[in-house]
């Protein structure tokens, strides 16, 4: 028996196949808008990463030397070796740049949670300020998730600026209190901590309504103008929202004013990603231009990450049709002939080079196909009835 | 349909009357036989014990629960904290005989190597580790006052209503870790996906702590 170390699983089966799927779509979609590929290593130094991840992330790295005895951790993040990466790569000059890239993360798993290894789709798109920037993530995120039959996906929308802004007017340490009890999402503590202050307007000051800002899009902008009047923040959700809309996707978004992704990092609009199928957040992202300063890049970025294996057991797509192909007595070059002709009309194929014909139809049973095909006769047939159907070849 | 998770229990009938304030229909709760799924109007309950409670919202099997303050921490589940019933009210705290209790007088090399029984042992992890001390940890499921009087460890780190129990054991509070109560909590899904359901029973909320004047039942 070989173990394997525990929070670390293989993917295989029908689940790596779904897992593949997604990481294809998620790559055609994004390249076709000109985001490049991107492979980090697997390891990131401690001394180039360590000052630029945000604290509530330091705890969960785990550490690891070099064979050269450099001192680092299992890659933590996508984003910093994708921005690093941008910057020293690429000219300011040749801004905005698109990243997308996949592949395992490794973080301390926070419990109940088991795994340290995580499998995540992601994009950067750095070096544009406007909102067609946010409007361009968020929709090819959402035809995405809808190429892959994923049941009506859902972005909450916020804006990190937005709540910077509404909490900036109180004392440092009430601010700090309200932004940690957000952030936590610990509603009770938050309306304890602005009980406890005696706000001028008492139980009608604008804070106290900021949890319940949230749901309709239109509707919960016209609410948070009436109360905090139309600032900048909210002008720029409009603006996104309004675009969104125009896309047809208007029926995906939600609005969440007081939803607070790691406020010291995010800059502007943030978003999580659910689906009515999935218990929680598919991931989630957002505006930042703190990090870029650390890289000495002057602007903003945009990015996002997703559980690839969360996004893929949701998925529903139409593969090709799998099935075993005999091909009894005849040779490698007509086999693999016919079996293309099969490939090309929507088979997946699995060569059978075993002489005995039942054998090839119980490997076809022990697979849970579908089908069988006789190369030899160019035909298949469904494994339920044996009814001749197609002739492929 | 909102899918509610209600710890088993003890505790259960204060989370019966809690949903009773809200007008959350309980007839088919309260004759519920040994049936662990019970759907009830708009609403679907399940029972759990305490400490599976927040593992339900943390998945979002459970739109929303009522859970203690105890076992959320512990749990560590990712869920929303909406507002704070009032009811289930006790503490976490470390308790031990007197002659252990006189060493956290002393300087902290004094309680190196201690031995503290819990069935808690996120927050008592986290309770010593914070203080710098290194203990040893021996979880246990229940009763856990007799652990020092046996011999089991030296201390332990356990929920305390009356404090009768401790003093029936020869032990007395040492430190105060934390307040605990029973909450009223949503999934971070549901609280997106079904807000107006829940914007509902939170208003529903608010006006029944008022009505009752319960001082300590703090809504959204």
């Amino acid at each position: 028996m070989s173990r394997q170390p525990k929070g670390t699983r293989t993917l295989g089966g029908r689940e790596g196949e779904r897992i593949e799927r997604c990481r294809k779509v998620f790559f055609e979609t994004f390249s076709a808008y000109g985001y490049q590929p991107f492979y980090a290593p697997g390891l990131q130094l401690f001394e180039s990463a360590w000052e630029k991840l945000p604290p509530r992330f330091r705890k969960r790295l785990i550490p690891v030397y070099t064979p050269s005895g450099e001192p680092c951790f299992l890659r933590a993040d996508l984003t910093l070796a994708a921005v690093a990466y941008l910057s020293s790569h690429f000219s300011p000059q040749e801004r905005p740049l698109r990243v997308c890239y996949a592949g395992p993360l490794y973080r301390a798993p926070i419990p109940p949670e088991t795994d340290f290894e995580k499998m995540q789709f992601g994009a950067e798109l750095l070096g544009w300020e406007g909102q067609g920037a946010d409007v361009e993530v968020i929709a090819l995120l959402l035809r995405s998730l809808r190429r892959l039959g994923i049941h009506s996906p859902v972005v909450v929308l916020g804006h990190a600026g937005f709540l910077r802004e509404s909490l900036s007017r109180l004392d440092r340490s009430l601010s700090s209190t309200l932004t940690m009890a957000l952030l936590e999402r610990r509603y009770e503590a938050f309306f304890d901590a602005l009980g406890e202050a005696h706000l001028p307007g008492g139980a009608d000051n604008p804070l106290f309504r900021l949890p319940y800002l949230r749901g309709n899009a239109s509707r919960t902008l016209k609410e948070a103008n009436l109360l905090f009047g139309e600032t900048q923040p909210l002008r720029d959700l409009a603006l996104i929202v309004g675009a969104l809309e125009e896309l047809g996707l208007g029926e995906n978004l939600r609005l969440d004013l007081a939803l607070a992704r790691e406020l010291g990092y995010y800059s502007g609009p943030v978003f999580e990603i659910f689906s009515g199928s999935a218990g929680f957040s598919l991931g989630g992202g957002g505006r930042y231009d703190g990090l870029l300063e650390q890289y000495g890049i002057v602007g903003q970025a945009l990015g996002f990450g997703l559980d690839l294996r969360t996004v893929a057991s949701l998925s529903r797509f139409e593969g090709p049709t799998p099935a075993v192909a005999w091909c009894g007595q005849l040779s490698p070059r007509v086999a693999l002939e016919r079996a293309d002709d099969f490939i090309a009309s929507g088979y997946r194929i699995e060569l059978s080079w075993q002489e005995n014909r039942e054998g090839a139809i119980q490997l076809a049973r022990s697979r849970n196909y579908g089908w069988w095909i006789d190369l030899p006769a160019c035909t298949a047939y469904p494994l339920d009835s044996m009814d001749e159907e197609e002739t492929g070849c | 349909m909102l899918t509610l998770c209600l710890p088993t229990g003890r505790v259960l009938d204060e989370a019966v009357e809690v949903l009773e304030n809200l007008d959350i229909p309980t007839l088919r709760l309260r004759d519920r036989g040994r049936s662990l799924v019970i759907q009830e109007g708009d609403f679907r309950f399940l029972l759990a014990k305490p400490m599976d409670v927040p593992v339900y919202v943390h998945y979002g099997i459970a739109d929303l629960a009522l859970a203690g303050s105890d076992v959320i921490w512990e749990t560590g589940a990712s869920l929303v904290e909406l507002a704070d019933t009032g009811r289930g009210v006790c503490r976490i705290v470390l308790a031990g005989p007197k002659k252990v209790a006189a060493r956290f007088l002393g300087h902290e090399s004094r309680l190196m190597g201690l031995r503290v029984a819990t069935k808690y042992p996120r927050i008592a992890e986290a309770f010593f580790a914070d203080r710098g001390i290194q203990v040893e940890f021996v979880h246990l499921n229940g009763s856990i006052e007799m652990a020092p009087r046996l011999g089991l460890s030296d201390c332990i780190v356990d929920i305390v209503q009356t404090g009768s129990t401790l003093k029936a054991n020869a032990l007395s509070v040492i430190a105060e870790i934390a307040p605990v109560s029973l909450k009223f909590v949503a999934s971070c899904k549901s609280l997106q996906l079904a807000w107006d359901g829940i914007k509902e029973i939170i208003g529903k909320f608010s006006s029944s702590s008022r009505k009752a004047g319960d001082e300590d039942g703090k809504a959204v």
